[in-house]
């Protein structure tokens, strides 16, 4: 990188505010032409929404953004490509049941007396579809291809708008090992003619391999730039963690000493997920021990969940729940075993959100205390509606208040309730805390402990880095679908962790 | 509960409004027509309720009646299998279709619209079919069994010594045992928040229910039993011939209760004044007046601010209502349609005048209807002795007008008997129980069901079961009363009345939401509007056209209230985030 290389694009103290959350606070970096610039950062370092202001999706509170030299606005997706900016998303956005050449030009369909000229449409595909090696007729329909194909459709239409910087979101993350190649030689065959490609992807070795400079975020700040010959492994994983712990939540109770000769409370054996079925997965958890599942989003957390709760039933393997083999088969299966899910999806897959607190709260333990079966006990719902509007300080005028109307936390208080009416063995949660307070939170972390302490077994997923930290026993880390290893006692801290979570050092 | 209320105000003011024009819609013969069409088709309606709560839909209905009814008329009249054998078959058919419906939703995980809309033509073709297109009917064999559809066993005032009965034995269970338990647990919960009503006020919420049994039960025995007895029997029985279902098979027949009205006026011609000066609108009037002032009295002591514009819009509007009737009603009355009207200085067609004066009388009633609802409401909001006085009073008021109808004299057709018996059932299973709960929570979420242990497969087939036994029941019904099936037409779009019934009745086709009153009144709305489109000669092209702008009236306005509604509570939330304020927690 000379000095005398005019930066492409230069981003200069980028602020970003959510409500509750500083997403982005004085963010610089620039771009030079004909570059790989690699943008790593943990879960919620701010990645996506920079890319989204470059994108021009959102727009920024404060900072200006320079191309050659000129303060550019970037308003709205329009303008961002005026200026030659190309976002492509992890979960691409083509139409499956149009032709590729049909994708290209979706929206700026070339006219010729009103008509879509689809002979100029066919022939300037090829073009750009030979740009990218994808060999291709461009009548092909874009469904009929693989991922990796489409995702050089992709390319291809970036290209076809005079793309200067293409900004590439987890482009390998449903890739094969071959598609993955060749996607670097596209990338690099692309550097060479000049055009900038910001590349952002949780996998490390990957940005070893093809990157030539990366940007570390953390927590929203700039957190180091490396030059090519200073990119290694550790020198990512060491700009990205580095947070603060101790402020975090403290727990009050201590660890339980887990006899390695007790029954286990859940024993996975060679588990066989659906979404990742060329992983097997094992572990064991026991009773009053909280586990916490770390790894970055798309590692396959929540897919395990639903999977061991029966939502999407295992291809394979064996689970035992207290020492007895269990089929899981639906999530009938697992609440009789003794399970509970707080699932990911609060609104959707957590609440009735049109029902009030009370039939809510009773909906999972409902046929097991009624009469016969059938008949609805209404006093014993009524008093566990107390109950649990009274234990876990759910804030509602009543227990006839529709859930929709309670706030974040207070929804997820009561999906928490509806669980702890049946006292299962083993709760699992699915990112029991996004989208709720800091109060709250603290509430439902005291709650954990308690309730790990009265001799339940927790695992819960969560992609904050802080709340795995200082809550877990024992941390299972995985990635891509596999286990990748699990660190536990003193061993836990950020770096051990991400070390298991980027997929670098595998325990075998 | 809001929005049953409003739904019949509806079905009051429909009702309201064609009486004013043509008094004959209240004559025995008429109530028993309407009431027995209300009875046949609110059993598809209950049925279809329960699919739309999963949200789903069973276009089949129709159909289905067609089927089950030809079936059965075959079974019995050509294979001479035994009635009290062929209607529990054809029954039994009907719900293996539901079954079939439902397997093919949950396990084949097609679209219940495509699957039932398959239904609907397989079904009719197979009646075709199997009837081999011939007219179908019993002739005047089967006489006793045909009372099943046809039958009318005892007069409405019987039936509202029965429902008083069942009314003062929930009031004592109500007093003595529900309202105990009520109280110690209020107590229990708040303490100190709710502030202690005042003795009076405790003592008339415990014992509503019981006075307003009493209340039925006087006013049941007080009724005059019959009017002109063996002419409506006879007309009853007329009528049975004629069939006035809007169906095909009737539509020849259609002018058949104009003319029959027509008789039934010069026949039992009571005019208002002797109605009201009989007991039976003496007694509930009664009662209204002094509790609905009261009410009134108390809420403007209490929070004036809240009633004072119902209170105005009610004045307002019970002006013009008196002004209307006095001024405008006996214009439209001397008006001959096919003439000129002189208004003095030009002459009008009379048709004109007519329709404007139907149009204006239409918008004040709405208005006096609208605002009385929303007095009362408002009345009862207002301060706790409102509230529990809020049964009584509106039961008196509906029983004085009701007793200026004749429906106490009319016979009950048998198969409002069966009906009210599915209402009960249907209502018991969707409030009480564990499936009736799951069939609201998977309508709302079936993912949230999923994930918390329901079976929701097996749940939504039993729905679409239910849905097609009902409709498997109605054909029966209907076959037995009009005796005369043709596979080809007989039961066309029920389903859609049945359909717009239960959404009227506040069914949302999104799921999750219904109640089984409000599918009833639905489905009196509807058959009250065809009646009325007959009694008052508006002509029965435009039928179509004004059943499904009220319809689409009636789901507007729920909508817009709902929409309201939720901003409200949201903005509630947003403002006090900490939690609702204390006032709210009281309720």
């Amino acid at each position: 990188m000379t000095e005398t290389q005019r930066p492409l694009l230069e981003v200069q103290g980028l602020c970003k505010q959510f409500p509750g959350v500083r997403a982005l606070h004085q963010v610089n970096f620039d771009v030079i032409p004909g570059e790989v610039l690699a943008l790593v950062g943990e879960n919620g370092a701010g990645k996506s929404t920079l890319m989204k202001i470059l994108a021009g999706v959102q727009p920024p509170d404060e900072g200006q953004i320079l191309i050659d030299g000129q303060p550019v606005s970037l308003a709205n997706v329009n303008q961002a490509m005026d200026q030659g900016i190309a976002l492509i998303h992890q979960e691409l956005n083509l139409a499956g049941n149009l032709s590729v050449a049909a994708n290209i030009y979706l929206g700026r369909e070339p006219k010729r007396f009103g008509l879509i000229d689809s002979r100029a449409i066919r022939s300037a595909s090829a073009q750009h579809l030979q740009a990218v090696g994808l060999q291709v007729s461009p009548d092909t329909l874009v469904g009929d291809l693989s991922i990796g194909r489409q995702q050089m459709v992709e390319i291809a239409k970036a290209l076809s708008i005079d793309t200067r910087i293409l900004i590439m979101d987890e482009p390998t993350s449903s890739l094969s090992q071959g598609e993955v190649e060749r996607l670097f030689d596209v990338v690099r065959s692309l550097r060479d003619r000049g055009v900038s490609i910001i590349y952002i992807s949780h996998r490390l070795a990957e940005i070893e391999e093809l990157a030539d400079r990366v940007a570390v975020l953390r927590d929203g700040e700039n957190a180091g730039l490396l030059e090519k010959d200073q990119i290694t492994h550790d020198a990512m994983v060491s700009r990205m963690v580095g947070r603060d712990v101790s402020r975090f939540y403290q727990r009050t109770s201590t660890p339980p000493t887990i006899d390695s000769d007790a029954t286990p409370i859940l024993k996975v054996t060679d588990l066989v997920v659906p979404d990742h079925p060329q992983h097997k997965v094992s572990f064991e958890i026991h009773a009053g021990e909280i586990v916490g599942m770390a790894g970055l989003v798309g590692a396959g957390r929540t897919e395990l969940l639903r999977c061991l709760f029966g939502v999407t039933p295992p291809v394979d393997g064996d689970i035992q729940i207290d020492g007895t083999y269990t089929p899981i088969h639906h999530p009938i299966d697992a609440i009789k075993a003794g399970l509970g899910l707080v699932p990911e999806d609060r609104k959707e897959q957590g609440l009735v959100i049109d029902f009030a607190v009370e039939p809510n709260v009773s909906l999972a333990s409902l046929k097991a205390h009624a009469w016969l079966g059938i008949w609805i006990d209404r006093q014993r719902e009524q008093v566990e509606a107390a109950e649990g509007i009274k234990d876990l300080r759910i804030k509602t005028p009543s227990a006839d208040q529709i859930v929709r109307y309670l706030s974040g936390g207070n929804q997820q208080k009561v999906v928490l309730s509806k669980w702890l009416v049946m006292n299962p063995k083993l709760l699992l949660l699915d990112e029991p805390t996004r989208g709720i307070d800091i109060g709250a939170k603290e509430e439902i972390y005291r709650l954990m402990e308690s309730l790990a302490e009265s001799g339940m077994a927790i695992l819960f997923v969560s992609s904050e880095m802080e709340e795995v930290i200082s809550l877990s026993d024992r941390v299972l880390v995985m990635h891509e679908g596999h286990l990748t290893g699990q660190v536990s006692g003193g061993d836990i801290n950020e770096a051990s962790i991400m070390n298991l979570a980027t997929g670098i050092q595998a325990v075998s | 509960m809001n929005k049953t209320l409003g739904i019949f105000g509806l079905l009051i003011f429909v009702c309201l409004f064609t009486a004013l024009f043509n008094p004959a819609f209240v004559s025995e013969a008429n109530l028993f027509n309407i009431t027995r069409q209300t009875a046949q088709y609110g059993i598809l309606s209950l049925g279809v309720a329960f699919v739309i709560i999963t949200g789903g839909i069973d276009l089949s209905i129709g159909s289905v009646v067609g089927l089950g009814a030809s079936l059965l008329l075959l079974m019995i009249s050509d294979w001479n299998i035994p009635p009290s054998i062929a209607i529990p078959c054809v029954i039994a058919v009907c719900a293996l279709i539901g079954l079939v419906h439902g397997l093919l939703i949950t396990r084949v995980n097609l679209q219940p619209f495509v699957v039932t809309l398959c239904g609907l033509l397989v079904y009719r073709g197979a009646a075709r079919w199997i009837s081999d297109d011939r007219p179908l009917g019993l002739g005047t064999d089967y006489e006793s069994i045909r009372l099943l559809g046809s039958g009318a066993p005892f007069s409405y005032t019987t039936l509202a010594i029965g429902a008083s009965v069942v009314a003062i034995l929930f009031g004592l269970y109500h007093a003595l045992v529900l309202h105990g338990a009520q109280a110690s647990s209020e107590a229990d919960a708040t303490t100190t928040k709710s502030p202690k009503d005042s003795p009076s006020v405790a003592l008339l919420q415990r014992w509503s229910w019981l006075l307003v049994g009493v209340l039925l039960l006087a006013f049941a025995f007080i009724s005059p039993s019959s009017e002109t007895k063996k002419a409506s029997v006879k007309s009853a029985t007329a009528n049975l011939e004629a069939s006035t279902d809007m169906d095909a098979a009737a539509a020849k027949a259609s002018n058949t209760p104009v003319i029959k009205i027509k008789k039934d006026r010069v026949k039992n011609k009571i005019t208002l004044e002797q109605r009201v000066s009989r007991p039976a609108f003496i007694l509930p009037a009664a009662v209204f007046l002094p509790t609905f002032l009261t009410m009134i009295v108390g809420g403007w002591t209490s929070k004036r601010k809240v009633i004072l514009k119902p209170m105005i819009a009610s004045l307002l509007a019970a002006g013009f209502l008196v002004a209307g009737v006095l001024f405008l009603l006996p214009v439209y009355q001397s008006v001959i349609p096919g003439d000129l009207f002189s208004l003095g200085f030009a002459d009008v067609s009379g048709r004109l005048v007519a329709g404007l004066i139907m149009v204006s009388l239409f918008a004040i009633l709405a208005s006096a209807v609208g605002a009385a609802i929303w007095l009362l409401s408002a009345a009862a909001s207002c301060s706790p002795l409102g509230k529990a006085l809020l049964p009584l009073t509106g039961f008196a008021g509906l029983l004085t007008l009701l007793s200026m109808t004749s429906l106490m004299s009319s016979m009950v057709p048998a198969p409002m008997l069966i009906m009210i018996a599915l209402a009960v059932v249907s209502s018991v299973v969707l409030n009480c129980t564990v499936f009736g709960r799951y069939l609201k929570a998977l309508g709302h979420s079936e993912e949230a069901a999923r994930y918390s242990g329901i079976n929701t497969k097996n749940t939504t087939m039993l729905a679409y079961v239910f849905c097609s036994t009902a409709a498997g029941l109605g054909g029966v019904l209907f076959a037995l009363q009009i005796n005369s099936v043709q596979a080809s037409v007989f039961g066309n779009f029920y389903e859609l009345y049945a359909i717009a019934a239960a959404v009227l009745g506040g069914c949302s086709l999104r799921g999750g939401d219904g109640n089984i009153i409000g599918v009833v009144i639905g489905a009196a709305i509807i058959q009250v509007l065809y009646n009325s489109i007959t009694v008052l000669r508006i002509g029965d092209k435009l039928e179509f056209a004004i059943v499904g702008m009220v319809i689409l009236c009636g789901v507007m306005v729920d909508e817009i209230v709902r929409n309201l509604v939720a901003k409200r509570a949201l903005l509630k939330r947003d403002s006090n985030p900490d939690g609702p304020p204390a006032e709210a927690a009281g309720g």
